[in-house]
């Protein structure tokens, strides 16, 4: 049985050598699944060493924090909108009539023994989440890791982009308080602005005019099972084709379209992604004991005719705020029809945004005609066109997350706030193209001066027979 | 497979142990963050039942008499000038009233009809606002709680005691934060001309905005609010006014943005550790 004796001698060496505390699992494991050539293969499985791969894993250990917090906080929640008179701990809101939403979450941020901490783990990572995912799309855009094999991996993870931000401003929107009730009010006009569909679908979204009543036992679910649910089942798929296509990799000695150079997963890489989720943990939960984050009781209870200055979405949905704050009132009536202003901006704005983002993979076969398979990163600097495409693309969304906080930033820097929102709306059209042209040049001056020849993968095979490769190599000597 | 099996030797070995001592060194780094988290505010603020906020009978209904500014409950020699009986009643005279009129009704200074409570009183006078001069050196402890008790209890308007703080924080949150912000800490306004951070002057300050109106700001007493309201948004004014932040830093009380921002900087840190982790440790290897 020289396939068992192997797969002893590989389990030996992923659970460490002979006096390994871990052998006894090593041992259960060749009982159990032994002569599984599967397990013996996967448990070798390469990594290749880059801080870059680390992007991704940052959102998936959010999302897994996001569940475990978030189902700590389901046991409090009420999502439900009746009044209710508050008598907890918090003096300034002694006897106000406020719903019952929101009465649970001052009573788990007041009252529970760390309900305030795990609440604000659960914020502070869900803002995490989206900046990492962010990221971590962008490296894979400016690597041009999204090309053949991996393009329907980069469409599951633009689906995931949209959901989980979705699922952030849900989470916003249930306490209840002045800011999540702003927020929907938004998102009701939003919807209502879709000419011919639009009102038919914010009263089926929203269960009637805003503010309606039941619209938090709406979301609730939503946000708790449906989303989540998809997020998890899609991200299995994305993190299902990431482990059979593994990661792409920088070119360097060893390293080619066949071969990978890394960390085996058991036992190093295995120990290092575990180290690396306690610290994701550890900062999200660092943050939450340190920054307060969301203090529903000092903003008070939403009642439909308050409101605020200061008045933003979490940061992910900034960019929305922005075009709707910097857009002219194109409020245009056609006959019968009329398209609000807010249509322009808040839904036309991210249909433009998005869809690139869904056929990204497709649009750079149809400009490159590259349909050949790619296990070698670029490096960013290796293809002016697309560098100078994503800085520009980049740079738009970035001004426009500006002015969606532009009466804060107004405020803070002690400047006009029309005038301050002039100079965005100029830099939105502006600085987009200038920073595009400028990244070309540069980048064209760093090839030219030949400092991104050394990066150049070595081997590059014209044309891989089918599927990624299998073989796994590590430990090139020398690397 | 051949090159997996050809490649095998004691180089990658060393690798990998060199990587683990990176996973124990990761665990001291936890250990002492946990125990920092312990230590943070928001975490007891979880672990003690009441937070660290205004209590009650603070922020609502605060008992006449017991000015809330008065910084150490000792009691104060009474100064040997005004032994006389009633030295609220004369210390008032002396002070304040060329500026607020005899009995409060106001002149050079706003009408003390609201400033129904010792404890929005004692700060004003102590600190002053932007017309009034503050009395820190002039008074002591003793004589500005007795001022303060006097305005409250003789001067004010009855109606104004019974104000109460929830009822002042509907009214700020449908008449001032839509300037001010919710949180008080101001907003952006046409002109440069900006809402200010309340929580730069006395609460008390928050009175004379809403009797003189000032810029931007419009008057609200007498055809906005009675005397009782006023006094009620004053009253949620200073239960704002040291925000009860039992989650911990409040970053500027500003709200989705400074916290995005923050957000920010937890993904840098987490890049970095990342860039930490994947450091490239093996130079022994020939
Ligand atoms: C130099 C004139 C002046 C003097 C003296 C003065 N004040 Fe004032 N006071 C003002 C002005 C002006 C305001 C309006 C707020 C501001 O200037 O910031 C005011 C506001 C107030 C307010 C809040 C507004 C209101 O209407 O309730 C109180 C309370 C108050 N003063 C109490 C006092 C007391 C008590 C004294 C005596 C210790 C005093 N003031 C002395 C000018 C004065
Ligand atoms: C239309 C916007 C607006 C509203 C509404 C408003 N304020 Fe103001 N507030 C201002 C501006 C602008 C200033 C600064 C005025 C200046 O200094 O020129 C100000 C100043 C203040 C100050 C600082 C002290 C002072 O006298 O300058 C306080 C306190 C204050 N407001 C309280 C309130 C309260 C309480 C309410 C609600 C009853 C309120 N404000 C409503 C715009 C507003």
């Amino acid at each position: 049985m020289s396939g068992d004796h192997d797969l002893r001698r590989s389990l030996g060496r992923a659970f460490g050598v002979r006096r390994s505390p871990l052998r006894p699992a090593g041992r259960w494991l060749h009982t159990n699944l032994g002569g599984s050539r599967i397990l013996r293969e996967e448990l070798r499985h390469i990594f290749p060493d880059s801080w870059a791969f680390f992007l991704g894993e940052i959102a998936l250990y959010c999302f897994i924090i996001l569940v475990l917090t978030g189902i700590f906080l389901a046991l409090f929640f009420q999502a439900s909108e009746a009044p209710v008179v508050y008598d907890g701990p918090y003096a300034p809101l002694a006897g106000a009539k406020i719903s019952v939403a929101y009465d649970s979450v001052l009573l788990l941020s007041l009252d529970v023994p760390a309900g305030l901490l795990v609440r604000q783990i659960h914020h502070w990572s869900a803002l995490v989440f989206v900046g990492a995912l962010i990221i971590h799309m962008l490296r894979t855009f400016f690597t041009a890791s999204y090309r053949r094999p991996r393009r329907l991996n980069w469409l599951l993870g633009a689906v995931l982009l949209i959901l989980v931000g979705l699922n952030g401003l849900f989470g916003y929107s249930l306490p209840d308080d002045l800011l999540s009730g702003t927020g929907l009010r938004i998102a009701f006009s939003i919807t209502e602005s879709i000419p011919f569909v639009g009102s038919a679908m914010a009263t089926l979204l929203f269960g009637g005019e805003f503010p309606s009543s039941g619209l938090i036992a709406r979301i609730y679910p939503v946000h708790i099972f449906l989303l989540p649910a998809a997020i998890a089942g899609l991200l299995g798929a994305h993190l299902g084709l990431l482990w059979l296509q593994r990661h792409t990799q920088f070119p360097g000695p060893g390293r080619s379209d066949r071969t990978v150079v890394g960390t085996p997963l058991v036992p190093a890489y295995a120990l290092r992604t575990l180290g690396y989720f306690l610290l994701v943990f550890g900062v999200c939960t660092a943050f939450a004991g340190f920054v307060q984050i969301n203090p529903v009781w000092l903003y008070g209870p939403y009642r439909p005719w308050d409101a605020t200055t200061a008045a933003q979405p979490d940061w992910y949905m900034g960019w929305l705020e922005g075009a709707v704050r910097m857009m002219p009132g194109w409020d245009i009536q056609i006959g019968g029809l009329h398209i609000p202003g807010m249509f322009w901006p808040a839904v036309v704005l991210p249909g433009l945004v998005l869809t690139p983002l869904f056929v990204l993979p497709w649009l750079d076969w149809i400009v490159t005609r590259d349909g050949s398979f790619h296990n070698l990163a670029l490096h960013a600097g290796q293809h002016a066109a697309r560098a100078a495409l994503g800085a520009g693309f980049t740079t738009f969304l970035s001004v426009l997350l500006v002015a969606g906080g532009n009466d804060v930033f107004a405020f803070v820097w002690n400047v006009s706030q029309p005038r301050l929102l002039l100079v965005l709306q100029i830099a939105t059209i502006v600085l987009p193209p200038v920073v595009a042209v400028l990244t070309y040049l540069l980048v064209r001056a760093w090839e030219r001066r030949g400092a991104s020849a050394a990066h150049r993968p070595r081997v590059a095979g014209p044309h891989e027979p089918d599927l990624p490769p299998a073989g796994s190599a590590y430990g090139a000597t020398g690397d | 497979m051949s090159l997996t099996t050809a490649r095998r030797g004691g180089a990658e070995q060393r690798r990998e142990t060199g990587r683990l001592a990176r996973p124990a060194l990761l665990l001291v780094l936890l250990l002492s963050l946990a125990l920092a988290v312990a230590l943070s505010p928001a975490a007891a603020a979880a672990s003690s039942p009441q937070p660290a906020q205004p209590t009650p009978s603070e922020g609502i209904e605060p008992p006449a008499g017991s000015g809330s500014f008065t910084p150490a409950p000792t009691p104060q020699p009474v100064p040997t000038s005004t032994s006389a009986p009633g030295s609220g009643e004369r210390l008032f005279a002396e002070n304040c009233a060329g500026c607020h009129g005899v009995s409060g009704e106001g002149f050079v200074g706003p009408p003390l009809a609201p400033a129904g409570f010792a404890s929005l009183v004692g700060p004003m006078v102590v600190d002053g606002g932007i017309n009034m001069p503050g009395f820190a050196g002039v008074l002591s402890d003793a004589e500005v709680e007795a001022i303060s008790t006097y305005v409250a209890d003789e001067l004010a308007e009855p109606e104004s005691r019974e104000a109460e703080v929830t009822a002042g924080g509907d009214l700020f949150r449908l008449y001032c934060s839509g300037c001010h912000s919710s949180t008080g800490s101001g907003g952006a306004m046409p002109g440069l001309n900006n809402a200010p951070d309340i929580r730069r002057y006395p609460p008390a300050e928050a009175l004379a905005a809403m009797i003189l109106g000032r810029g931007n700001m419009p008057s609200f007493a007498g055809n906005t609010f009675d005397v009782r309201q006023q006094t009620s948004v004053a009253l949620y004014v200073q239960a704002i006014h040291d925000p009860p932040s039992p989650g911990g830093a409040g970053i500027g009380f500003l709200g989705p943005v400074s916290e995005g921002a923050v957000g920010g900087v937890a993904l840098f840190l987490l890049i970095l550790l990342a860039v930490w982790l994947a450091w490239p440790t093996r130079k022994a290897v020939p």
